[in-house]
């Protein structure tokens, strides 16, 4: 075991309800996080990664439901456009919507972690660590790309089968 | 095999370099700074019940506006349905699960698009039980008053989904 030091690290947190945005930013600051810089909607956010381009975010930190740019839109800019300075980077989705089609819409969009509000300190501590030291692979086809959407290796000894299709 | 359309990638694990980080898998933060993080926590939850009971200040605006104008109904339910979600999203984090419980409940509720004399009164029931437990400063799941409010909301809900599907 080994302990993290995130005093180097700049985390990008974005939420539209400023409460929970210095409570995110508090509980990174005590946690060690030495650089946290914070946005209100997902264009704010956006505009930030463009201008510290050159000494970029680590990781985002970001809620859904904001406007005009939601964190959805937020999510897909820095997996797909070309002025996105990472596009390998981590992104954790900070929601209070749970529901299951809103999970995969967003895990779809190359989600790193999901973290469901009401926040706790071991749930925000543990996606923190996951994304830092146990990043998965990412993959690229023509419909995605983001983190491997599978998790879980299990045995299996037929055909592997995997197309990369529209659907997949 | 995934075909050849299919590319994985490996990045450079740069943020494990920035961080001092061992072998893969074996990273943690260290105890101090979650109890630091939880104690951030603590001093927030002093100020809650107070910010609580301003957003359901908010909420109940809302619901008197559409109680008076129901040309505003929908509306005034969307808006409902936004404010309860970030009140929703903190009350467990500040030791009021009842909070978020009672919370998620209007939330959903509010996804009906109805604006019947029935929605808003059972929205009224919700919002009222919100002030109850912030009030009365209801911790933890409440014991006895708090299965009592879960299960009034319960019956309203459960009456008004009845009408609707009849």
């Amino acid at each position: 075991m080994s302990e993290l030091r995130l005093n180097y690290l700049k985390v990008l947190v974005v939420d539209d309800n400023r409460s929970m945005l210095f409570l995110i930013s508090d509980l990174l600051r005590a946690l060690g996080v030495g650089n946290i810089i914070t946005a209100t909607n997902g264009a704010e956010a956006i505009q930030i990664l463009i201008d510290q381009a050159a000494a970029p975010v680590d990781i985002v930190i970001t809620d859904i439901s904001m406007e005009p740019v939601d964190g959805a839109e937020l999510l897909e800019w820095v997996r797909k456009n070309p002025k996105s300075a990472n596009r390998f980077m981590p992104v954790i989705v900070l929601t209070g919507h749970t529901e299951l089609a809103r999970i995969v819409q967003m895990r779809d969009l190359g989600a790193t972690e999901i973290l469901a509000k009401p926040v706790t300190v071991m749930g925000l501590s543990n996606r923190m660590v996951t994304v830092i030291d146990r990043p998965r692979r990412f993959v690229e086809i023509e419909s995605y790309f983001g983190p491997d959407r599978r998790r879980r290796t299990v045995p299996y000894s037929g055909d592997d089968r995997r197309k990369a299709n529209k659907g997949d | 095999m995934a075909t050849d359309k299919t590319r994985f990638v490996d990045p450079p694990n740069l943020l494990r370099r920035k961080t001092g980080g061992g072998p893969a898998g074996g990273g943690t933060i260290d105890d101090t700074a979650l109890l630091a993080a939880q104690a951030v926590i603590s001093a927030q939850a002093g100020d809650y019940p107070e910010r609580a009971a301003k957003d359901i200040a908010a909420l109940a605006e809302e619901h008197a506006k559409a109680v008076r104008d129901p040309t505003i109904r929908a509306e005034q339910i969307a808006r409902i349905g936004m404010v309860v979600h970030d009140i929703r999203s903190e009350g467990s984090t500040f030791g009021y699960p009842l909070i978020t419980k009672v919370g998620t409940s209007l939330y959903d509720f509010c996804q009906y698009a109805q604006a019947s004399d029935a929605q808003i009164e059972v929205i009224g029931a919700h919002i009222d039980a919100l002030r109850v437990i912030i009030g009365q400063k209801i911790e933890g799941d409440g014991g006895e008053i708090g299965a009592e409010l879960l299960n009034m909301l319960r019956l309203a809900s459960n009456k008004f989904q009845a009408t609707i599907h009849k």
